[in-house]
């Protein structure tokens, strides 16, 4: 095997075990407004990836660019070596998507709801919506109108619609936002789970930096749409000498200032 | 007034008030719309006068003993001291008199008997038949034979005063004898009705009223449903969802106009049967309204086929439209409201053509009308009665055309980002808004 081909396969062999590349990643608003400013990041496949950064950092709008729901204004992002612009059907099919305070069909039962959902991708529907409603555990008020759903049940059963097709890539913007201890306690650990369990990566967001400690592999601080810090939350902590990821997001957004 | 319902009160009037969203439905439409509707009514009600003071009458004057008495000639005298232009028929007999003035576009033809003068002189009352060409039932056709009827209620007066002046004894003197009797006739495509064309334009108005009024209904309820479909989705966040999904964005636009056009279909035939119905009810003997059928004028299966095919295409346009426009709110109250801005080109064509036809419409006017997709309905609704099909067929050719765009418009639209970041911006603050968090 020749020089030029070992190093192929090492490049292809790299390039598959990347979940997530965005490289130099900008989005403008027509205002002139940069929501995201030169991002670089990768994220390995099987790793749950935190982004964390205050209200207005670009956390969402990196998330909405990964989701294809947003054009980048310049650089480029792929999903496993796909192009999320030039590729978009591929990526969809790779990805699952959950918005924060996202709804569901409040005229849907719960059972109805996934069969919905379950419905857009290819296998068999039936078994995906058995694991949907093992995921969600909602016992028999799966078959309960959406609308009669607490907070916390509604959120059990959009994460349970997300993780039910085994995606490559589950994109949670804020997965625990508004919950109760008890609810975010069982989203965070079925979460967690799930994506190890499965091999799933997860890229995340939250402001909720205990539970990106405790979640995540690796996080990225991000500010006024740039990335200031990358790396697992040990290593940030040791790095600015912090007791949490707290500690390291104050400093972090300190020097940003 | 209490501070704490003042409190409420004070923070709701400024929620609504600082949605200008809220206020396009609220205020604008509202203001917008009557004062149009009134200057089209105003522009068809001079379009109307201008037609009137250019329309001719035909006389057929078959009267045997013209000069001997001179009473065609004081009849003759009267019409023109009242505007009207006369034109003396060509044809010798009714007939020929009726398709002479069809082909000359002469509106009302007046026939006076060959013993006019004679049955007058010998009080006997003298039947003069008045032929009105009816081409599009709009209240301004009718004008002709009012005229002639005024002109007749002069004639009689004259005759009887210079017959009571001369001393006349009628055999009654409580009833006055009637010198001449107008026996109005219609002509509808050339061919005679012995109906009066007030009672068959007054007929075909309030048999013909409901349709207008009903499609603009459905077409409201239609958009309302396809615009409350989008924003829930939007305000939810259940479309975000749905367009991260393994699917065509085309597909989730039309899976969601089918939805509505499925209910509104449901809604045409429902609108459809009942006016079937309401129109049978018309059939009824003994009602002082005209039975259309019994004259030939009962709408047939191609008006009813190309009407509900002119709806069925504003349904579609009105959802396009409607979609489009939800898609710049951020919630259901927002996209109500600003749902208001596609009721204008509904209603107002609705109403205008009630009243009167697009073809005595100034220019200006009736291009708007025609412009927009949803004036069809009402003229396919009209052409129910007069079988005019050309302009029906053309206009659905034109809806085809301008539903493709809308709905390209709104594929294109659904295919963006700007499905996502879509929102009607108000002024210099505003524009500095964004999607980023």
């Amino acid at each position: 095997m020749s020089v030029q081909c070992i190093r192929y396969f090492e490049r292809v062999s790299k390039m598959s075990a990347r979940a997530v590349a965005i490289n130099e990643l900008v989005k403008a608003y027509s205002t002139g407004l940069k929501a995201i400013d030169g991002v670089t990041l990768t994220v390995n496949e099987g790793e749950i990836f935190g982004l964390i950064g205050p209200n207005g950092a670009g956390k969402t709008t990196t998330l909405r660019i990964l989701g294809t729901l947003l054009k980048p204004t310049s650089g480029t992002v792929s999903v496993l070596g796909h192009d999320v612009v030039e590729e978009q059907m591929t990526v969809r099919g790779l990805i699952s998507y959950l918005p924060e305070d996202a709804g569901a069909y409040e005229n849907l039962s719960g059972r109805e709801y996934l069969a919905f959902m379950a419905g857009f991708y290819e296998g068999d529907s039936k078994k995906t919506v058995d694991i949907g409603i093992r995921i969600a555990d909602l016992k028999e008020r799966i078959d309960s109108r959406i609308k009669e759903y607490s907070k916390g049940m509604k959120r059990r059963l959009l994460i349970a619609r997300a993780l039910m097709t085994t995606p490559k890539l589950a994109i949670l913007d804020e997965p625990t936002a508004g919950l109760d201890v008890m609810h975010a306690l069982y989203v965070r650990e079925r979460v967690k789970g799930l994506i190890k369990e499965r091999g799933t990566t997860a890229v995340l967001s939250s402001h909720n930096l205990l539970e990106v400690e405790f979640m995540c592999d690796r996080v990225a601080l991000i500010d006024h749409g740039r990335i200031h810090e990358t790396g697992t939350p040990s290593e940030l902590k040791e790095k600015y000498g912090a007791k949490n990821l707290e500690e390291v997001f104050m400093e972090v957004v300190k020097h940003a200032a | 007034m209490p501070h704490e319902l003042r409190n409420i009160a004070v923070k709701e009037l400024r929620e609504i008030v600082r949605d200008p969203r809220l206020l396009i439905g609220m205020i604008i439409v509202p203001v917008l719309m009557m004062p149009l509707m009134g200057v089209g009514i105003r522009s068809a009600m001079e379009a109307s006068q201008t037609e009137v003071s250019k329309m001719e009458t035909g006389l057929l004057n078959q009267d045997r003993t013209v000069g001997s008495y001179g009473f065609s000639d004081l009849l003759y005298r009267l019409m023109v001291q009242n505007n009207i232009i006369i034109k003396n028929s060509t044809a010798s007999d009714v007939n020929s008199s009726v398709s002479w003035a069809v082909q000359n576009g002469i509106s009302t033809l007046v026939v006076l008997p060959p013993a006019f003068s004679e049955d007058i002189a010998n009080g006997t009352t003298a039947n003069v038949s008045v032929y009105q060409v009816l081409s599009h039932f709009g209240f301004d056709e009718m004008v002709g034979s009012q005229r002639m009827d005024s002109v007749f209620i002069l004639f009689n007066n004259m005759v009887l005063h210079q017959m009571l002046g001369d001393n006349y004894t009628s055999t009654n003197p409580l009833q006055p004898p009637v010198p001449a009797n107008v026996v109005p006739h219609s002509v509808v495509k050339g061919e005679i009705i012995n109906v009066s064309p007030s009672n068959l334009v007054n007929s075909i108005f309030t048999q013909g009223l409901m349709i207008p009024i009903a499609i603009s209904v459905v077409l409201v309820l239609a958009a309302q449903l396809a615009a409350t479909s989008v924003a829930m989705e939007k305000e939810q966040k259940t479309l975000e969802v749905l367009l991260t999904l393994p699917i065509k964005r085309i597909n989730i636009l039309l899976g969601k106009l089918s939805g509505v056009i499925s209910v509104s279909a449901l809604a045409t035939i429902a609108m459809l049967l009942s006016y079937g119905y309401y129109m049978s009810s018309f059939t009824v003997a003994g009602g002082t309204q005209l039975d259309l059928a019994t004259v030939g004028l009962m709408p047939d299966m191609t008006g009813y086929a190309l009407l509900a095919a002119s709806i069925f295409l504003s349904i579609i346009s009105a959802l396009a439209i409607a979609v489009l426009l939800a898609a710049y709110t951020k919630d259901v109250r927002s996209a109500q409201s600003l749902l208001g801005i596609l009721f204008l080109p509904i209603f107002i064509p609705a109403f205008l053509l009630m009243f009167a036809p697009v073809e005595i419409l100034p220019g200006g006017i009736q291009a708007i009308v025609y412009a927009i997709p949803f004036s069809y309905p009402s003229i396919a609704s009209k052409a129910l009665y007069t079988k005019d099909y050309a302009i029906v067929t053309l206009g659905i050719v034109y809806q085809v055309i301008f539903t493709t765009i809308v709905l390209i418009i709104a594929a294109r639209f659904f295919a963006s980002e700007k499905i996502m970041t879509a929102k009607l911006r108000w002024g210099r603050k505003r524009k500095a808004e964004t999607e980023m968090e």
